[in-house]
């Protein structure tokens, strides 16, 4: 027993792994990682600004039956208020949806803007494009903010309104 | 005596064994870390010192295109300085008539400068805008820029 465990012992020496290939492809992997790291993800939002209507398009608008709003957000200091414009709704209709927002604490209550949204789309689903008009004062990180509520829906992935076109007061 | 002692020194030579577990470590840590960060689109975009762009949910690709930066105290296209910014009001630039700014002026050129082979219908301007500037800074900016033939813009964002 004793000569059993002695054979063990003298089997038992130390190996030691050859580290000097995984070094090397360390070396050479970092360098490369490192040349396409991107230590922050700059993403970007499509905006667009208003353009003439061409006679084609305005047909088109005609020869559609599917009824769409394009809901307007204006931004002032004070307020966010919101109406909808549309050639194919009646306007006692589209007056049905003027709202305005009061700040709350110096802030704009931008869920209770996004819940009204949601209920806009759900009432015309047909409709994509939403105008944004601020303020000369408003700032461009609230612009921002209100234009990520207006394109997308809080409780599911789906999307509101996509096309988000920056305006002046018309 | 010389030569005993010169035996006893070659015996007690031992080739020192580099110790390379904890490089291994830190290098995996790195590549874990590098592994995480890794992109197939790094950013080739110069941003403004000091520059604090807003965050945003939009998972949109920047397009590499024609880049407008604009901060609380200047205005550029790409490196090439266009011109000052102070208190929000661009310098020498009309509101009424931003056809006579040098943005307009750059930027039709640019526009006229483009590939008439490719499609550029599609052709967008990437604005990097500090968080801080206000509307009417952008606007100026915005409105020039569709009046130069570029109607469709970017935001350039961080992601939230």
């Amino acid at each position: 027993m004793r000569r059993f465990s002695r054979k063990k012992q003298l089997n038992d020496t130390d190996t030691d792994i050859d580290m000097v290939p995984i070094m090397n492809m360390f070396l050479v992997l970092i360098p490369f990682l490192l040349s396409s790291a991107s230590f922050f993800d700059i993403n970007a939002i499509n905006t667009s600004v208003p353009v003439r209507n061409t006679n084609a398009y305005q047909e088109n608008l005609k020869a559609e039956k599917v009824e769409k709003i394009i809901p307007v957000i204006e931004m002032k200091t004070s307020k966010i208020e919101l109406y909808a414009l549309s050639d194919q709704v009646k306007s006692e209709d589209l007056e049905r949806w003027d709202i305005s927002f009061t700040k709350q604490g110096g802030l704009f209550p931008l869920s209770d803007l996004q819940s009204y949204l949601q209920e806009m789309k759900k009432q015309y689903p047909e409709s994509d494009t939403i105008l944004v008009i601020p303020d000369d004062d408003i700032l461009y990180e609230t612009i921002i903010q209100t234009m990520d509520l207006a394109r997308n829906a809080t409780q599911s992935q789906s999307q509101l309104f996509p096309n988000v076109v920056l305006s002046d007061k018309i | 005596m010389a030569l005993g002692q010169r035996r006893y020194q070659k015996k007690s030579f031992v080739i020192p064994k580099l110790q390379i577990t904890s490089m291994m470590d830190m290098f995996t840590i790195i590549l874990i870390f590098l592994l995480f960060s890794f992109s197939d689109n790094p950013e080739k975009l110069n941003i403004e010192k000091g520059m604090m762009l807003p965050k945003s949910t939009s998972q949109v690709d920047c397009i590499e295109n024609i880049t407008v930066l604009l901060t609380s105290d200047s205005l550029k296209i790409g490196k090439l300085h266009i011109a000052d910014v102070n208190q929000g009001v661009i310098q020498g630039f009309d509101r009424k008539h931003p056809e006579k700014s040098e943005l307009y002026k750059h930027l039709l050129t640019m526009r006229h400068n483009l590939d008439p082979k490719k499609n550029n219908e599609n052709s967008a301007i990437v604005i990097f805008c500090d968080q801080r500037v206000p509307y009417k800074t952008i606007h100026q900016v915005v409105k020039t820029s569709g009046m130069a033939g570029f109607p469709n813009f970017q935001f350039a964002v961080l992601q939230k």
